[in-house]
């Protein structure tokens, strides 16, 4: 399970959830810029999906390893933040030529002399940030289980790497019950390919005050006292033991695909884990 | 943490400090002046760079691999010595880019850097020359070809991706090869052999006639190599049957630049560790206790692994088809499936190649006697003997089911028989395979049920007998 190589005959589904309430308003640091969470989550969601693109760059163009599918949720609202979508997903060759805009970003780095020196990276957008409104997480976990369904269910894709969806939050759900939640989140797992279950990772953003982050948890205990983080903790995956044994060294637990209290590098890394680490064919 | 494809752009972009040995290099880029990568993989990345005043191709690794470093370093001795006109400058350069990670944490990246020479990709010259009509361009490519594949194959390396793409041709129609990812000292592989076969008769079809470019204009080699042995396939794929089979029987012997003897590169695919399998091997006292995993007898052979090779042996456990894939499949119907570096091929029961090793992907049918093969993304269908059924026509085929095949076309799907023949027009959003008679199609929004002649029929009834 969860070995089916990737190709353009067997591609795979990223399906990302991105928080766009009003709490998505605070402010975070990120490359060393005191920045509102939503920037951050959209920069890293834009990196990430460059980074996708760059990784299935051959010869011959970008392949369609991937499906991709980006929606935001705040107020009443669950959307696509794709630019051009017709269907749920983008297809990658498509969503590399349908780029909205690029923006410079500055860092700077200490140079192996111990001199400094500033990196400008042209990074391209699709995705925009906003932040307003409250948080309708199970409207967008719902959206989350049509996509992902009738994607497992077309024939073509019955034996390829199972789709993997990002949850990415810094709050609580203004939509559902714990019970709404926890079944939604059961149904999405309970899909599957022919290679395995649907992956959900569920990644909650600290502002930076609260308890150290929990990345990966592989038992409750290890999370903060919390009903909240206890719901987030049982309504992610379990992480397939190829993947959990390379990243946590315990491969006799099972660990879930979950971060509390999440940093925005621990954002980074936890969504690089979940998407380079497939087995793209080469 | 890892380093990522992103991380190491931003270092080739702003270069200043960042390379150890390479000072002046600079990405060459887009219109946009976005640095463009060549191509990408897991492990590795190519870009374009200018150092020198001359271009070279960057590779940077993700990851350390100092075993991997120490075969390059070989390598780019062994390139030194061959002081050869047709390879090109190359360089294997230990730690040589700093690269940060997301975390900002430093990290030293092993780089290759190959010159690229002057002029444009055999594709290229070939498609303009074709376009110009130009046939004395053609004709000397063939004549450059020939001399370096002559050469290659004396020389005792083996390139092992010897393609369109990975031969320039500049102004005055002299040839590199270009792109050493998996060349290696192997005096007798002939690992090259199928491809420049095909080249050569590629080139040579198109220098007898440039209006051939739209006909075969847009196969690979890959294509071309699989096609070779079958020059009724080949032929039934041109279209032009007779000028083509006069061609295939003069191409060897009319050529004087051309000094491959084709036939005796097509003839016998074997590779010749197959063929020699016995030499020196005392198979007698092989037995059960060498092999790390032996399946049950099938067709009287047994598939068996040793140290992650498979082969196979015969009820007196002689080796009959040595160890030398990546994997088999025991025997049906006198065809085995096997895999070498990632790619698929068949093989029959002498160990014969029926299907090269070029395919990423083979599905061997043996109730139906047909094999579903995938190449570049695209996906065919051959009979028992690799004769092509369909082209590579189709982006998806589902299995062999009541004689009946997915498949689906400009992502419509629709069905194909087992003899490749179009069963069902491709009208629909998604299809499924049939099952008693019936199969489950999406038209639009709307799922029903069609038999075998595409009409919907009404859902199948379970029928339960109690008592």
């Amino acid at each position: 399970m969860y070995t089916s190589r990737i190709s353009r005959n067997n591609p795979t589904a990223f399906v990302i959830l991105i928080d766009q309430s009003g709490s998505m308003e605070e402010l975070t640091s990120y490359n060393g810029e005191q920045m509102p969470k939503s920037e951050a989550v959209t920069l890293i969601v834009n990196a990430l999906l460059t980074e996708i693109i760059n990784r299935s760059t051959r010869e011959d163009g970008v392949r369609d390893y991937f499906d991709i599918a980006v929606y935001g949720y705040h107020g009443e609202t669950v959307a696509s933040l794709l630019p051009e979508t017709k269907g749920d997903f983008m297809a990658l060759g498509k969503l590399a030529d349908n780029v909205r805009r690029n923006v410079e970003l500055k860092k700077e780095r200490r140079l192996p002399d111990g001199s400094s020196a500033v990196s400008v990276i042209s990074q391209k957008i699709w995705i925009e940030a906003e932040a307003c409104d409250r948080t309708p997480m199970y409207a967008a976990l719902n959206k989350a289980f049509d996509t992902v369904r009738t994607w497992c269910a077309t024939r073509a894709h019955s034996d390829c790497y199972p789709p993997t969806i990002f949850n990415i939050t810094d709050g609580e759900a203004s939509d559902g019950s714990e019970k709404e939640l926890l079944e939604i989140a059961r149904d999405i797992r309970s899909l599957s390919t022919n290679d395995g279950n649907v992956l959900l990772v569920n990644i909650h953003l600290g502002s930076g005050t609260e308890d150290r982050p929990v990345i990966f948890a592989c038992d409750p205990g290890e999370l903060p006292d919390s009903k909240y983080a206890r719901m987030l903790y049982d309504m992610s995956s379990v992480l397939p033991e190829n993947i959990s044994g390379e990243i946590t060294g315990k491969h006799s637990a099972e660990c879930r695909a979950v971060g509390f209290n999440a940093a925005i590098t621990d954002l980074v890394n936890i969504m690089n884990i979940g998407s380079v680490s497939v087995n793209v064919i080469d | 943490m890892g380093i990522s494809i992103s991380n190491i752009l931003e270092s080739v972009c702003n270069p200043q400090g960042r390379f150890r040995s390479l000072e002046g290099i600079y990405p060459l880029g887009d219109e946009h002046g976005t640095p463009r990568i060549l191509s990408s993989s897991n492990s590795q990345v190519r870009f374009p760079v200018k150092w020198n005043g001359s271009e070279y191709v960057m590779q940077v690794f993700l990851s350390d691999d100092s075993q991997r470093m120490e075969k390059l370093r070989e390598l780019m001795r062994i390139i030194d010595g061959a002081d050869s006109p047709y390879l090109t400058e190359f360089n294997a350069l230990p730690s040589e880019i700093t690269v940060f990670d997301s975390s900002a944490e430093a990290h030293y990246c092993d780089i290759t850097l190959t010159r690229t020479p002057p002029g444009a990709a055999l594709a290229y010259f070939i498609k303009e020359s074709c376009a110009r009509n130009d046939i004395q361009a053609l004709k000397n490519v063939l004549g450059q070809f020939c001399d370096m594949a002559v050469w290659l194959l004396g020389s005792g390396l083996s390139h092992g991706r010897v393609n369109f793409r990975n031969i320039r041709v500049n102004n005055s129609g002299r040839i590199k090869l270009v792109n050493y990812d998996h060349m290696r000292h192997a005096p007798d592989a002939d690992t090259d052999n199928k491809d420049i076969a095909a080249i050569a008769l590629y080139i040579k079809l198109l220098s007898q006639d440039p209006g051939r470019y739209e006909l075969l204009g847009k196969w690979t080699v890959s294509e071309i190599a699989g096609n070779i042995n079958d020059p009724a396939g080949l032929m039934r794929r041109s279209g032009d049957r007779r000028t083509l089979a006069a061609a295939l029987e003069t191409f060897a012997g009319t050529a004087e630049t051309l000094r491959i003897d084709l036939s005796s590169l097509t003839s016998d695919t074997t590779p010749p560790e197959l063929r020699d399998s016995s030499a020196g091997i005392d198979t007698r006292t092989w037995n059960r206790k060498h092999y790390d995993n032996i399946e049950r007898m099938e067709e009287s052979l047994r598939c068996v692994e040793l140290n992650g090779k498979f082969g196979f042996i015969d009820e007196n456990w002689s080796e009959v088809i040595p160890l030398i894939y990546d994997n088999a499949t025991g025997f049906k119907e006198g065809r085995s499936v096997v895999v070498l570096d990632s790619l698929f091929g068949m093989i029959d029961k002498e160990g014969g190649l029926i299907l090269p090793v070029i395919y990423e992907s083979v599905d061997w049918y043996c109730e139906d006697g047909v094999a579903k093969i995938a190449c570049d993304g695209r996906f065919g269908l051959v009979d028992r003997k690799a004769r092509p059924l369909t082209g590579l026509d189709y982006e998806w085929m589902g299995e062999v089911s009541e004689g009946m095949i997915c498949v689906r076309r400009d992502e419509m799907y629709g069905y194909i028989s087992s003899d490749g023949k179009p069963a069902i027009e491709p009208v629909y959003s998604d299809a499924n395979e049939f099952r008693g008679g019936t199969a489950v199609v999406r038209h639009g929004k709307v799922t029903m049920f069609i038999n075998h002649a595409g009409e919907e029929v009404s859902p199948p009834v379970k029928i339960t007998v109690h008592g």
